[in-house]
């Protein structure tokens, strides 16, 4: 069994191999009269294709197609020797025409999301996994729920075992809001906290005025303060985990439409 | 204490399904029913559970991820006593996607219809701006699918166009463009050019610092493809300032069976003769007029002082030489016979009575007619015919002599020397005479049969055919004859009156004796001549003797030594007249001095015969001032129809060269001979004129015959040639060190001139690829193969294109353009 760091370095490694003979292939074929253009675009037609039969071959998973994980990996690293093949199929220069040039442009936002998708795919997954309990994302609203109706109890319990309305007080002018929906969404994102959430700096200020029953209730309060808070941060970095796909995909299929388009105009303009 | 908010298990948590298109609008109200909505994102939950009949009781179903059986339990009749409020479904994340990627996909294929059916489809779909020359040409210029609508694109690209017609957007680079029937063969050049330049590649080609090259070129595309589309190579749409012409090194030794790295590393050296592919037109040699004529005293004054006062550089930097006035005239005679002084050339013998052997005849009993014939009639330089009268012969309509030709040639026998030892021998080579005898006097009397005109078009049609084409032109016969053209209807009859002349005068009872045997050809043998004694006054009349050597001598003029004559017209029949008026202005006026030359060596100059007729005065002054002038004329000592040529670029020897080397490749092979006989004697080296002394003649095989091109001119600036190597004189000049001429064409140290126009002559050192190289590299003056070599090597005719602008982009596709020429 390979290790991680194995199976990298070993994919890595052909993906350069591959790019190195792509490469190769091309200075060779400029030298005959064959039209390399054509060459180079027939092979990237069909590994684009091939990059997207993997959002295609989701919709089959009962199929014996291969795992998700090697798909992914498939996808990873063919995009990687696109790029360069759709290099080699411009010449490395920006194309004139306004179709080539959309077509180019269109291929750079999708290469250019699936590499900001790769990217957090590797980093979000990782700070995800170091928060406190990760939920499946389907259920964050109901467990925003679940803390905001339980805090509502705790705020209630406060007033009927210390006859005062300090907690509750803090619960309707900071914590209700608070629970009404997601937080802190771009300081999850980019990680910008340090430290514990403010409010529950706030509810530990307040603790000197309270009774020591209310100072449990008070405990709970912040436990579930600081579970809001790495619900919001759950939400966040899947909401972009999500998010990034409402691009890569439609993309895909945009290229893939104007990538028709253009080969039926390359090959009908050929014309002999 | 831990705060779990996820509890996983059957019985403590629902099963997700986020693959769904629709989830239950209470989730994130965190009571989201079992059930969940249908696939048309419907609520079906009215209960938290459907219960179970057991027996006669029914029983909660209520999962335990919901609780479990609820205490209550179902209602009498079965139904769940727990109402569920419904809900209003939400689409799951992966729907929201797909009705994204949905939009999208419509979106994109609006624009595409939108863009393509638009009046924006040309700009929207060209892939870049066209080079300069071709700025202001739409797609229908050049793409046969710009013709149809966008839909039928689709069928073009399922069923391509054959390779084999062309009749594709390659076809439309050619209607401007025309290079010629095989404009896509490799070089655009004839399958068997490119047979002859294709060599089969070996392993040892793969082998040395190329192998990569060679692998990567052969190893990778295989043979060539037999032919190519014009975008093989030049691609359009890269903008104003793109190089349509370029093609990498590497690219060129995809086919080339030698590869090398560079020109400096590899290229083979140049061949032994190079830069002269042939030997020059005119026959020149630089070395002697370097080394010893420009430094005669003679004519060290009318010595070039540099190379360019003979050579000039055309357009492409072709260096060519001057006009024959203006560079080898200061010197060379024919200057001087064009402006004046004169020079009386030998004249040639065009039509003779030949000499025959009339004792033989006699005594076979052949009957050549009751008149005698002329017993002074001689056998010339040339022969016993004249190659004009075997040409003209062989091409008229007078009785087959061909074969009699060859009989008397397989007896080593001729028409003056008859005489066999085998009786049969004697008799038959006798009546071989006798027919060729009567084709002449025919031929004759066949000329002078109906009036002027007739007679003048039965002429134009013996010359025509003579020449091989149908029909003459006035300028043609009158070029034929060597007659100003100032003067075209008595210049055509001129020769006629001469021919008429020659037969009334030597061959007086012509018209009877021709009908006489024409009536009965077997006269020829039949009639009573064997009752004739051969020395029997009324056949040989002796009386008119001359002696055949002072004849000769006559003709024994200097070695005149004509050079270089480039300001002839190279077109056979081109109008030529400005150069025949200036001859004729110079050369009409009778020269005195020449004639009391001509006295004073003893040799009297035969008086001109006239024809006495009513009607013909002024042709007969013509004739008068033509022969005076040295053009035709009659000759008594000789039987003999003449004509003097006069100045540089006579047009009668000129033009009956050309006729004498087309027709070396006539079909028949009768004509074929006579005309290299003509031809031969033309161009010998003491022929009247000297033609052959400096115009070198180019044989170029074709199947079984060969044709012969005289090189009246030297190399001519043709732009639309395009040979394989190419040279441009201009950036050379100015490159630092060289010096002149000589620092590249070095003379070389000997050379064997010769005469010989088929034979090659090199007077310069041949120029090796080391002095390239000197300069020739990748960081000086660039060493890439299109710098010396022209791809298509076929003649290129560029035709001013028809551009179509559209009045609108509409009517552009629909074909309603507008067209400017």
């Amino acid at each position: 069994m390979r290790t991680l760091a194995q199976r990298r370095g070993l994919n890595v490694t052909m993906a350069i191999g591959l790019s190195i003979i792509l490469l190769a292939v091309w200075w060779s074929l400029s030298a005959t009269l064959i039209d390399t253009a054509l060459v180079s675009g027939t092979a990237l037609t069909a590994l684009v294709i091939l990059l997207a039969a993997y959002n295609v071959r989701k919709k089959f998973s009962f199929l014996p197609l291969g795992s998700s994980a090697v798909w992914l990996q498939i996808h990873i690293y063919v995009g990687l020797l696109v790029v360069i093949l759709f290099g080699v199929h411009i010449r490395f220069v920006m194309p004139r025409g306004a179709l080539e040039l959309l077509l180019a442009a269109i291929f750079a936002f999708t290469t250019l999301s699936g590499v900001f998708g790769l990217l957090i795919s590797r980093l979000f997954a990782r700070r995800l996994a170091q928060s406190v309990e990760e939920v499946i994302y389907e259920r964050i609203g109901g467990y925003r729920r679940r803390l905001s109706e339980e805090m509502r109890e705790l705020a209630v319990q406060s007033v009927h075992e210390g006859e005062a309305t300090t907690i509750s007080d803090f619960y309707a002018a900071r914590l209700m809001p608070y629970l009404d929906r997601p937080r802190s969404f771009w300081t999850h994102v980019f990680g910008l906290r340090r430290g514990s959430h403010p409010l529950v700096h706030e509810a530990l200020d307040i603790a000197r005025y309270l009774k020591g029953s209310e100072k449990a209730l008070l405990d709970q309060i912040i436990i579930r303060v600081r579970v809001k808070d790495d619900l919001d941060f759950q939400y966040a970095l899947q909401t972009i985990l999500k998010l990034w796909l409402f691009v890569h995909i439609p993309l895909t299929y945009g290229l893939l439409l104007i990538m028709l388009v253009h080969i039926v105009l390359v090959l009908a303009f050929a014309g002999g | 204490m831990t705060y779990r908010l996820q509890q996983y298990g059957f019985a403590d948590s629902a099963y997700e399904r986020p693959s769904q298109k629709w989830r239950c609008g209470w989730s994130d109200d965190d009571r989201a029913c079992a059930l969940g909505p249908d696939r048309r994102g419907r609520c079906r939950a009215e209960h938290e559970c459907q219960p179970l009949r057991d027996g006669d009781r029914w029983r909660c179903t209520r999962p335990a991820s919901g609780g479990g059986p609820c205490e209550d339990g179902p209602l009498p009749d079965g139904t769940c006593c727990r109402v569920v409020p419904p809900c209003q479904p939400i689409r799951s994340t992966r729907a929201l996607r797909g009705a994204v990627v949905k939009t999208t996909i419509a979106f994109v294929f609006g624009s595409m219809l939108l863009l393509l059916g638009g009046p924006w489809r040309d700009g929207f779909i060209s892939p870049g701006p066209l080079i300069s020359a071709h700025a202001g040409q739409d797609c229908r210029s050049c793409h046969q699918a710009s013709d149809v609508e966008a839909g039928a694109w689709l069928r073009t690209v399922l069923r391509p166009p054959s390779d084999a017609d062309h009749s594709g957007d390659s076809g439309r680079c050619l209607d401007c463009h025309r290079l010629g029937e095989f404009a896509h063969h490799p070089h655009s050049a004839a399958p068997a050019t490119i047979a002859q330049w294709r060599e089969p590649s070996t392993v040892l080609d793969l082998v040395g610092d190329s192998a990569l090259l060679a692998i990567s070129a052969r190893g990778l595309s295989g043979s060539p493809p037999l032919q190519h589309q014009c975008a093989t190579c030049h691609r359009e749409h890269q903008g104003p300032k793109q190089d349509l012409a370029f093609m990498s090194n590497r690219r060129c030794q995809a086919c080339h069976a030698e590869t090398f790295k560079s020109f400096q590393s590899g290229h083979p050296e140049f061949s032994s003769t190079y830069p002269s592919a042939r030997r020059t037109r005119i026959i020149f040699n630089h070395v002697t007029h370097l080394r010893e004529y420009f430094k005669d005293p003679k004519f060290v004054s009318s010595a070039p002082i540099s190379c360019n006062d003979c050579h000039q550089q055309d357009l492409s930097g072709s260096m060519l030489t001057s006009r024959f006035e203006t560079s080898c005239g200061s010197c060379h005679q024919h200057t001087r016979q064009i402006q004046g002084e004169g020079l009386l050339e030998p004249a040639v013998a065009f039509f003779r009575l030949p000499a025959l052997d009339v004792d033989a005849l006699i005594a076979q009993g052949i009957w050549i007619g009751d008149r005698p014939w002329p017993a002074n009639a001689n056998i010339g330089d040339e022969g016993n015919f004249t190659p004009f009268m075997k040409l003209l012969l062989t091409a008229s309509k007078a009785p087959d002599i061909a074969g009699d030709l060859d009989l008397l040639e397989s007896m080593s026998a001729s028409l003056d020397n008859l005489a066999r030892d085998n009786p049969d021998e004697a008799q038959a080579a006798a009546a071989a005479a006798g027919q060729i005898i009567w084709a002449i006097k025919v031929l004759l009397n066949d000329l002078r049969q109906g009036d002027d005109r007739e007679i003048q078009s039965k002429l134009e049609n013996l010359f025509a055919d003579a020449v091989g084409r149908d029909v003459l032109s006035d300028n043609e016969f009158a070029a034929l004859t060597g007659v100003p053209l100032d003067t075209p209807s008595a210049a055509h009859q001129l020769l006629l009156v001469n021919f008429l002349a020659m037969s009334e005068q030597w061959l007086p009872e012509l018209e009877q004796e021709v009908v006489s045997y024409l009536e009965n050809p077997n006269l020829l043998t039949e009639h009573l001549a064997a009752t004739v004694e051969p020395d029997d006054e009324a056949l040989v009349d002796r009386s008119q003797d001359v002696a055949p050597e002072t004849v000769k001598d006559l003709f024994e003029e200097e070695d005149n030594l004509f050079e270089d004559d480039e300001g002839m017209d190279e077109d056979l029949f081109a109008d030529d007249q400005d150069e025949d008026d200036d001859l004729f202005a110079d050369d009409a006026e009778p020269d005195d001095d020449l004639f009391s030359e001509d006295e004073g060596e003893g040799v009297q100059e035969p008086e001109p015969i006239l024809v006495q007729t009513d009607s013909n005065d002024a042709l007969n002054e013509l004739r008068e001032d033509l022969k005076n002038a040295g053009r035709w004329h009659l000759e008594e000592f000789d039987f003999s129809l003449r004509y003097r040529p006069v100045g540089h670029a006579d047009a009668f020897l000129r033009n009956w060269i050309d006729v004498a080397a087309r027709q070396t490749a006539s079909l028949t092979s009768s004509t074929q001979q006579a005309a290299e006989q003509l031809l031969s004697h033309l161009i010998r080296s003491e022929a009247p004129g000297r033609c052959g002394r400096c115009h070198s003649i180019d044989a170029a095989p074709s199947g079984d015959r060969v044709d012969r091109k005289v090189n009246w001119l030297a190399r001519q600036s043709d732009l639309t040639l395009r040979p394989v190597i190419r040279f441009n004189h201009q950036p050379h000049l100015r490159a630092t060190g060289i010096v002149d001429c000589r620092s590249c064409h070095a003379p070389a140290d000997a050379v064997d001139a010769g005469r010989d126009p088929h034979a090659a002559l090199q007077d310069f050192q041949s120029i090796n690829k080391a002095l390239c190289v000197q300069c020739h590299q990748p960081r000086r003056a660039g060493d890439s193969c299109l710098m010396c070599h022209q791809y298509h090597v076929a003649p290129m005719h560029a035709v001013t294109p028809s551009w179509t602008v559209p009045t609108n982009p509409q009517s552009s596709r629909n074909g309603a353009g507008e067209s400017i020429k």
